[in-house]
């Protein structure tokens, strides 16, 4: 699976993004890509909960799908950041960050831009 | 502040009264305990109360875990979810109760967030706990 690359290519859609992760299902880290000179604003244990509960969700979330259909993403902001994530088929899931400058509407719709017509998925 | 005093019904109708896509408007505390809620007339409902009840309580444990990073990321504003039949918006009141928004899937959901965290600021800064 070429998650290097599908994520080298989420962080060139947008400079605003900060950060971008790749997991499994159990939250557990793949790949990773941080924009260089971005300090993340969690510390390692706190990502790794982060994105634990952020899985845990997901698989949750897919129990209604019968009656609401797939879920398509998760967009979550605070004062200080935006943090998307989103399904990559039913073993992983992307999670995305960037800053409160940034326009969202754009990096969501280039990145499942980027998902719906990726050359490189095979998962 | 607390919302504790507040008329949720006014709250709901003002929410329901945002967009004619929503759908489906909740307000329920953090142990969830519901003090609101309602769908629009005609609107079928997708889900069954059981099912409902754990979407609540779903929103309820996110909002928990999103808290509990607010000291780095800053305070949650608000959550959109996209479903492929529906989108779901949810966004804390205050500290302890939440404001659940269900609307169909083609709705522009970028106006609703707007008027509702417009509603929830008229909320906070109103003496009466209401705008």
């Amino acid at each position: 699976m070429d998650f290097e690359k599908l994520l080298d290519e989420i962080m060139n859609t947008d400079k605003h993004i900060r950060y971008a992760t790749v997991c499994d299902m159990e939250g557990k880290e793949v790949q990773t890509r941080i924009r260089d000179g971005v300090t993340p604003l969690l510390n390692e244990d706190e990502t790794k909960e982060t994105l634990h509960y952020a899985a845990s969700a997901w698989k949750s979330r897919n129990k209604f799908a019968p009656k609401i259909g797939k879920g398509k993403y998760v967009l979550a902001v605070y004062e200080n950041l935006r943090r998307l994530t989103l399904p990559l088929g039913t073993d992983h899931m992307l999670l995305v960050t960037w800053g409160i400058d940034g326009g969202q509407v754009d990096i969501i719709e280039r990145i499942q831009n980027i998902l719906s017509g990726d050359y490189t998925r095979n998962w | 502040m607390s919302v504790i005093t507040t008329d949720y019904k006014l709250l709901y109708e003002k929410v329901m009264s945002l967009d004619p896509k929503i759908r489906f408007a909740t307000i329920f505390d953090m142990s969830g305990e519901v003090m609101f809620s309602g769908h629009r007339d005609g609107v079928e409902n997708l889900l069954t109360p059981e099912e409902s009840q754990k979407s609540m309580q779903l929103a309820i444990n996110a909002w928990k875990s999103r808290n509990e990073v607010s000291g780095k990321i800053g305070k949650g504003k608000y959550a959109l979810v996209e479903y492929e039949k529906l989108k779901r918006i949810t966004m804390p009141l205050d500290s302890d109760h939440i404001l659940y928004i269900t609307t169909d899937v083609e709705a522009d959901h970028a106006p609703i967030i707007y008027k509702a965290l417009r509603l929830k600021q008229d909320l906070l800064h109103s003496p009466s706990g209401m705008p």
